[in-house]
């Protein structure tokens, strides 16, 4: 095994070093704190009583499990865990819904399809009790797609809740939990990077001990309990009939035998009766907005700007997906004119159009359909503005500000381009391995392709490493390298993370060694989640989330039993022995696979900083 | 002088102490009794990456987003994220205060940074700001005073907080920041950060003049 000084390293970071506070669970209802978006999230589940929660790291949502994990040291009812991936993590809260739990799980955008399988399988059967909080990326600052996680909801039919403000998001996570056991069915919070990066002072509630501490229990049922095949209905399947009696269609001599819930017309009257929506400015308004989330924040602000709050009525929703359908009526009724301002997809804007087509003289609706919100990027009070602004029929005010803003931008455009890039961290373990395979790879003959991965090793497609030539996303690497192989063009290397291979690159290799994939395979393993702030996994630290020792499982004793053609571990720093290692492991045909060991060095030098305070105290 | 809507950028890159300094400084106005509301975009671990902070307070703020040409104050801790922000943030009357340290890899200033223009000392970044008609650019050596006072180089932060503090822009007490500052820095920093952000307010003052 490949050893270096710092390999041992068992520390985990203090959670009040990072975007969350070891401090959010006490019963203090009434005071308020400074929080960030993702202390928020958690003091939302602790006042719910969550008892299990669980996430795979990801932009804006990986620190609420430190806030949750410390909180656990006073909480013990609490299992709080880092997962492998985001569907272990859904089944995980969803185990625990289906144990009378409330039970929370977290995901960046790009975690989100992840899940779609036990989601879209379990959406339908009455679980109550469980909050997905999705990180969604407008504009893709953090993420590789600019995908919109209320569309993958949809997938499921499962609401969805959108909060504005930081008081809103841990009001509105507390009260996910009450929505999703009302309508039994999981339901989603979605945040943006905006808002989940972002802190402000934010009321503390009562916290419900009695719910948290409540003894679990199980339905063992096959018509009534947990089964995405229930044991009932001819002609029809058991799987139909639940989808059957979401929308009404039901036959009664089977709606009696089942559960009651989940039915549309239970959400939908939800979405009608959400705390979370509210409707201000001037009822006789002719221009009405309907807004969500963030945005409805950047709307205000629009608002504010153009002086226009008695000219303008605006409908904030709570739930957006469903939209509520009784308050969305009545503005298209009352108003002439309808702005839909949301961001990333049109969500709201095409629910609002459907709407609008039973609702005699309903108003003309602006968005995204019109062109005149875009769909990419922060939708802005500077975005909005003058978009209001036309629609008002007066100037905007902001129009001199707008143009020398534009004249700035195409001085940076022209004068200073921006090539992105980014480099490894001075000492980092990954700078050599990357390195050395691109100068192997372009030494022999052959197409020298190099297939990357997400991790702190995707930076290696940029100059002056270059080595890898596509990038898609979580453990994609391997897989796209195994096509390269089979469409003929000789070994194919790939390179992936510790914490991607135990996320799904197990199962790309076993597809490699199974389907006889001519690949090298080049682990970089940092002994964390380093990318997305050094959170253990598997295969690192031997801790839980919450710091109990755990099984730390060896990448080589994992990998070994797979029947790999070729497997060696080497020291990352040794220059040498990885060059003769890529050589050897580049002549094997088949699968071959080289681990390069050596702990993150912000994590080392982190641990130096560490010891030294302690030496001086 | 206190002033009623302070917008605030901190920038520079991943690991230079960017989120520190919003920290420092949400907590400070919190506790000043002023509404404050903030976004931070940490970009990912590694460095290089741009990381920035915009901090909002005034009674009127709705969002911790600032809008272009609109930051009261922009406090960047690497001379290119500095323009880079600045440029889209600032306005003619936004104080600017840069660190005038590059950090450079592979010999350059920023490997991103290449022809047509190649920035090669701190007065290339107060020329390109002047060219878009933001003429209060006060680099301070924060880097070197960070080394001389706190004796490390990450210190840079602090120093600049204080040069910040010293141009009049922030609506906060200087004993205000300094208790925060002792009690968020990390480890055993407290004091010498505190030193640190002293230290800004005299390099502003030598640089600038200052209401220190």
């Amino acid at each position: 095994m490949a050893k270096n000084p710092s390999y041992q390293i068992k520390e985990l970071v203090d959670p009040s070093q990072k975007f969350a506070s070891a401090d959010i669970h006490h019963d203090r209802a009434g005071e308020t704190a400074i929080f960030s978006c993702n202390d928020a999230v958690a003091r939302g589940a602790i006042e719910a009583g969550v008892r299990v929660a669980a996430c795979y790291p990801g932009a804006p949502v990986s620190y609420v499990i430190d806030a949750l994990a410390a909180a656990a040291a006073d909480l013990p009812e609490m299992h709080v865990e880092w997962s492998a991936n985001e569907k272990c993590a859904y089944e995980t809260a969803l185990g625990a819904a289906m144990a009378g739990v409330r039970s929370l799980c977290l995901m960046k955008n790009v975690g989100v399809p992840w899940i779609l399988d036990p989601l879209a399988s379990t959406s339908m059967v009455g679980v109550g009790g469980l909050v997905i909080v999705a990180g969604d990326d407008p504009g893709a600052e953090t993420t590789q797609a600019e995908l919109d996680c209320r569309n993958l909801a949809r997938f499921g039919e499962v609401p969805v809740l959108e909060p504005a403000n930081l008081q809103e998001v841990k009001d509105a996570v507390r009260y996910a939990f009450e929505l999703s056991e009302q309508v039994a069915m999981p339901v989603f919070v979605r945040i943006t990077v905006r808002q989940g990066y972002s802190r402000a002072p934010v009321t503390l509630g009562v916290i419900d001990h009695d719910r948290r501490t409540a003894a679990a229990h199980f339905t063992k049922d096959v018509v009534k309990g947990w089964t995405g095949y229930p044991a009932i209905g001819w002609p029809e399947t058991g799987t139909s009939l639940l989808h059957k009696r979401f929308h009404g269609e039901a036959p009664r001599a089977y709606l009696d035998l089942m559960r009651p819930l989940p039915t549309e017309a239970g959400v939908l009257e939800a979405a009608d009766s959400c705390p979370f929506n509210h409707r201000s400015g001037p009822e006789t308004a002719k221009i009405a907005i309907i807004t969500a989330g963030f945005a409805a924040l950047e709307v205000e602000e629009a608002l504010d700007l153009l002086d226009a709050r008695a000219e303008v009525a605006v409908v904030k929703l709570g739930l957006t997906y469903p939209v509520p359908p009784l308050l969305v009526a009545e503005t298209l009724a009352r108003h002439a004119q309808i702005l839909v301002i949301e961001e990333t997809e049109p969500v709201i804007e095409e629910q609002v159009r459907v709407l609008a087509s039973e609702v005699a003289g309903a108003a003309r609706i602006h968005g995204k359909k019109t062109g005149r919100i875009p769909y990419s990027g922060e939708i802005t009070s500077d975005v909005i503005l003058p978009v209001l602004a036309e629609l008002l029929g007066r100037p905007s005010p902001l129009a001199t500000e707008a143009e020398a803003h534009h004249q700035t931008l195409d001085f940076v455009r022209t004068r200073l381009p921006f090539l992105v890039g980014g480099q490894f961290c001075a000492g980092c373990p990954e700078t050599a391995p990357t390195r050395v395979l691109r100068e192997v790879l372009d030494e022999l003959p052959g197409e020298g392709i190099a297939c990357g991965d997400s991790g702190c090793g995707f930076v290696a497609q940029y100059a002056p490493i270059s080595l890898a030539n596509t990038f898609v996303c979580m453990g994609a690497g391997l897989g796209v390298a195994t096509g390269i192989s089979h469409a003929g063009l000789g070994k194919v290397a790939a390179v992936m993370g510790d914490s991607t291979f135990f996320h799904n690159g197990i199962v790309e290799l076993i597809n490699a060694v199974y389907n006889r994939a001519n690949v090298l395979l080049l682990i970089l393993d940092n002994k964390s989640s380093a990318e997305t702030g050094h959170q253990p996994h598997p295969g690192a630290f031997g801790l839980t989330a919450t710091r109990k020792p755990t099984k730390e499982l060896s990448l080589e004793e994992v990998i070994r039993p797979l029947q790999v053609d070729y497997l060696k571990a080497v020291d990352s720093y040794d220059v040498k022995g990885l060059r003769q290692t890529f050589l050897e492991a580049l002549a094997v045909e088949g699968v071959s696979v080289v681990i390069a060991t050596g702990t993150c060095a912000l994590i080392v030098d982190r641990h130096r900083k560490d010891a030294r305070a302690k030496e001086n105290a | 002088m206190m002033l009623s809507t302070a917008n605030i950028v901190v920038v520079g890159q991943a690991g230079q102490g960017t989120i520190l300094v919003s920290k420092i400084l949400v907590t400070a106005l919190h506790r000043s009794g002023r509404r404050v509301l903030a976004t931070e975009y940490p970009a990912i671990t590694h460095r290089y990456a741009i990381t920035s902070a915009h901090i909002r307070s005034g009674e009127g703020v709705i969002s911790p987003r600032i809008r272009p040409r609109q930051a009261s104050a922009v406090l960047g801790l690497e001379p290119f994220e500095t323009l880079r922000a600045g440029l889209l943030l600032a306005h003619p009357d936004t104080v600017v205060v840069t660190n005038d340290t590059f950090i450079r890899v592979e010999g350059e200033p920023n490997h991103l940074l290449k022809d047509p223009i190649a920035v090669e000392a701190v007065n290339d970044v107060v020329d390109a700001f002047a060219q878009r008609g933001i003429g209060r650019v006060v680099p301070i050596a924060a880097s070197r005073i960070a080394l001389d006072v706190i004796k490390h180089r990450a210190g840079a932060n602090m120093v600049l907080l204080g040069a910040v503090f010293a141009s009049g822009c922030l609506p906060l007490e200087r004993d205000m920041l300094e208790e925060v500052i002792i009690e968020l820095a990390p480890r055993d920093t407290g004091p010498r950060n505190r030193d640190g952000f002293r230290a800004g307010i005299d390099a502003y003052a030598a640089v600038a003049g200052g209401a220190g």
